[in-house]
């Protein structure tokens, strides 16, 4: 009744909003049959925007609360008193009756003028107050939260609980518990005059790390394999931002060949962020034309030459970040050279990713100490179990049992997003992060390997790269 | 991330069955989104 209750006072003042040039939009939490009876029982004109949402994706990206505690608050007796005596009655309930709503008013250049997220059902928006946002003259309101301090110390206590369990750590919930932390400040930055170079950037984690940067400023390449699908997150970019300065740039990272000639034209400008974002994750052993397991060329072996590469121009910055996106399952693996490419083992993928990843994160380490005496940063993240293309091509089991608690690629961007672009004193060389926070790169004792391993990765690079000129 | 970049990408459906990116909505002119518990 709440719901058809405010949507029925939004009908009702539509020439004032059709006055202030607006959009009226209506995403509801359901299916769309029940959309069209809705839409029926208010009679909403057609011109009213009527959208579904039964994956309440918008709902989590608006920012829109959940939660059963809200559903008992005090003031809903009032609220419902209130939606009856008007004449609204409850229609059956379909979606996740948990969800609660909201209202935003989101003009062209992107920002917001007005936000409204119920914190009960029935708390609706006072209408004047929308009204007067809709006016031209009506200013931005600040997207930063503004919580409590104890917020974040609640968060962190209860994350110590939390976190061990893995599950509700690198899913969704933890992303939003940990978020609580974050300091809003810290992405309140203009990257103007940046740049930054991401590979893999056309879908997943690394679009939306691009996404984000060139929101920020950046000038951003997208270096990438498929040119149809490059230009097409280029584009979507450019639109997205308003940011004109989003280029692709074709490169599979596993050939050497074609990193060295990319590199050549990369390192004609300085480069103050790269992000080591390509992967793959094939079922079977396959080798590169420069006889390189794929796995391995991919996320170790191209991107150790194409910092190496590039390293004149990071140093031209003034002060640039090298980052290296691992993943959570390299927590399960050792370092370990024994057989780096899988010519005396029977393939696994899965591992093959695992041990790959690992060595990302030793190579973040290696790097930070190459780096030591200039002013670029080296530093390793793992995004936590994000829903991108990747995962449900690679790992369609994983997904389907995971799905539900599946971050968006977004928040799995978000730490680098936060690498790149944070103050350089809250980092730490060499150190890898998950949640904007630095963890130990080790949850299991016996994923630590010796002092021999990680020089042994530096030396087998040094001759691999080298023999493939 | 600003939140209407978090939302424009996201295609959602009409009744009818017909696509809408969000960052439609809010291209040429403001939009007021209302966002509500369910349809019922």
């Amino acid at each position: 009744m709440f719901c058809r209750e405010q949507v029925a006072q939004l009908r009702d003042k539509l020439p004032e909003i059709r006055a202030g040039g607006a959009e009226l939009a209506v995403i509801g939490n359901g299916n769309a049959d029940f959309a069209r009876a809705f839409r029926e029982d208010l009679a909403l004109p057609d011109s009213v925007v009527l959208l579904v949402d039964p994956e309440l994706r918008s709902y989590r990206a608006a920012g829109m609360r959940r939660g059963r505690a809200e559903l008992f608050s005090p003031r809903l007796a009032a609220n419902a008193f209130r939606a009856m005596r008007t004449g609204f009655r409850q229609g059956s309930v379909q979606g996740d009756p948990f969800q609660l709503g909201g209202m935003l008013v989101i003009r062209p250049d992107g920002t917001l003028s007005y936000r409204h997220v119920s914190s009960e059902a029935g708390d609706h928006a006072p209408l004047d107050e929308v009204l007067a946002a809709l006016a031209p003259d009506a200013p931005a309101i600040r997207e930063e939260a503004r919580r409590s301090r104890l917020v974040p110390l609640a968060a962190e206590a209860l994350s110590r609980v939390l976190d061990p369990t893995v599950v509700f750590s690198f899913d969704r919930s933890g992303f939003e518990r940990h978020a609580l932390a974050f300091d809003d400040a810290d992405l309140a930055c203009d990257l103007s005059g940046k740049r930054a170079v991401i590979t893999g950037a056309n879908s997943g984690i690394g679009f939306e790390t691009a996404l984000a940067l060139a929101d920020l400023g950046a000038e951003v390449v997208l270096a990438c394999r498929n040119e149809e699908r490059g230009l097409a997150a280029r584009d979507a970019i450019r639109e997205r931002t308003g940011n004109r300065k989003v280029s692709l740039e074709l490169l599979d990272v596993s050939d050497l060949g074609a990193v060295r000639k990319v590199a050549a034209r990369l390192a004609e400008k300085p480069i103050d962020v790269l992000v080591h974002n390509a992967g793959v994750l094939p079922d079977e052993r396959s080798e590169t034309q420069d006889a390189l397991e794929a796995t391995f060329a991919t996320h170790v072996a191209g991107p150790h030459l194409l910092t190496q590469l590039l390293r004149p121009a990071l140093e031209k910055s003034a002060g640039a970040r090298v980052i290296w996106v691992s993943s959570g399952g390299m927590y399960t693996r050792r370092l370990s050279l024994a057989d780096p490419q899988w010519r005396e083992r029977r393939y696994d993928g899965v591992l093959a990713y695992a041990e790959t990843k690992r060595m990302q994160v030793a190579l973040a380490e290696l790097w930070a100490g190459r780096l030591a005496k200039t002013r670029v940063l080296s530093v390793s993240m793992h995004p936590g179990w994000a829903d991108t293309p990747s995962v449900a091509s690679s790992l369609p089991r994983f997904r389907r049992v995971t799905e539900a608690i599946l971050r968006s690629p977004a928040q799995g961007a978000d730490t680098i997003v936060w690498l790149a672009a944070a103050p350089r004193e809250k980092l730490e060389p060499g150190a890898f992060y998950f949640d904007r926070k630095r963890r130990s790169p080790h949850l299991l004792p016996w994923t630590r390997a010796g002092d021999r391993e990680a020089p042994m990765l530096w030396r087998l690079l040094a001759k691999l790269t080298r023999e493939a000129q | 991330m600003r939140t209407s970049l978090r939302l424009a990408g996201i295609r959602l459906d009409r009744p009818a069955g017909e696509p809408l990116e969000l960052a439609a909505l809010w291209r040429k002119q403001p939009a007021l989104v209302a966002w509500v518990r369910h349809f019922g």
